[in-house]
């Protein structure tokens, strides 16, 4: 008990132990490799929707303690990856679409905007400093 | 463009997607695993893996065979167990005076309290009147950098 509570930190992550499960269950799942070789993917593109999913699961998992320090490069690769898909336009079809559609369009694309921006951070590819909320988006995300 | 949903779990397109991946499945299957383990041996493992069904546990990333209904039981689970570390925590501290006086411990079982709560929540599924917050100790949730966390 004392030495889960000594050194000050509190999360679920933050005890050596539960850095060392988190570590065994992404190595052992093989999410991360998954994840990359998915964004990378030029035969088999992920969809804008399929894209923003992969964010979001960044943004839940990717922080040091749970995120095993020794796949930061994996990490980088990528948001790297999710920017450049984001900018060559991947997922997106070209057809003419209803006013609603273009609303929804314009919704999605100033949701993902927030959390690429929180993932750029994450790997120092920002120079905002604001701080971060909770994407609007994201509705009750804790209850 | 196919529907979209804001909620980017709650499309439905990526997350069947999410769910056919062997590797997202693989995962899933090691927190439940963990959390039938012993509380007394595992302790910061089963929270850990408490607070990936706090995160993850709900509709569009856990896609469970019985939906909602498998959902609320493994919140149920997590919370059971959470409750168990907290009683043998509480059993330690009796003890020890030292330890039942120390801020840290308190805000220690502060946290397993708010976890808990979180996980009742979400067994619930209705909407309470609690502030849409991380638990107090985790941290600034929305504002992480790897490179900090590296110097």
């Amino acid at each position: 008990m004392a030495e889960t509570i000594s050194n000050g930190e509190f999360s679920p992550w933050a005890h050596p132990k539960s850095q060392a499960w988190f570590e065994m269950v992404f190595e052992r799942s093989g999410l991360i490799e998954m994840l990359a070789a998915a964004v990378d993917s030029p035969h088999d593109p992920l969809t804008l929707p399929q894209q923003r999913l992969v964010a979001s699961l960044c943004m839940i998992l990717g922080r040091p303690g749970i995120w095993p320090s020794n796949q930061n490069a994996t990490f980088q690769k990528i948001v790297i990856g999710l920017l450049r898909n984001r900018r060559l336009g991947t997922g997106d079809v070209s057809r003419p679409v209803t006013m609603a559609e273009h609303r929804k369009r314009l919704a999605f694309n100033e949701n993902y905007e927030i959390e690429l921006e929180s993932l750029r951070r994450r790997i120092g590819l920002s120079k905002k400093v604001n701080r971060l909320q909770q994407p609007r988006a994201w509705e009750r995300f804790w209850y | 463009m196919e529907t979209q949903s804001l909620v980017p779990w709650k499309d439905s397109t990526a997350s069947e997607w999410l769910g056919k991946q062997e590797a997202w499945q693989r995962l899933l299957q090691y927190v439940c695993a963990t959390l039938e383990s012993d509380p007394r041996k595992y302790p910061n493992q089963i929270r850990a893996a408490a607070s990936l069904v706090i995160m993850l546990g709900r509709e569009g990333f856990w896609s469970i065979a019985h939906g909602q209904r498998d959902r609320e039981h493994l919140a149920s689970l997590a919370k059971r167990q959470l409750a168990q570390i907290k009683q043998m925590y509480s059993i330690e501290s009796r003890g020890n005076p030292t330890l039942l006086g120390d801020p840290a411990y308190k805000k220690f079982m502060q946290t397993l309290d708010e976890e808990m709560r979180l996980l009742e929540a979400r067994m619930n599924g209705e909407e309470i009147n609690l502030a849409d917050e991380a638990p107090s100790s985790w941290g600034d949730f929305w504002n992480v950098t790897f490179q900090k966390a590296q110097s």
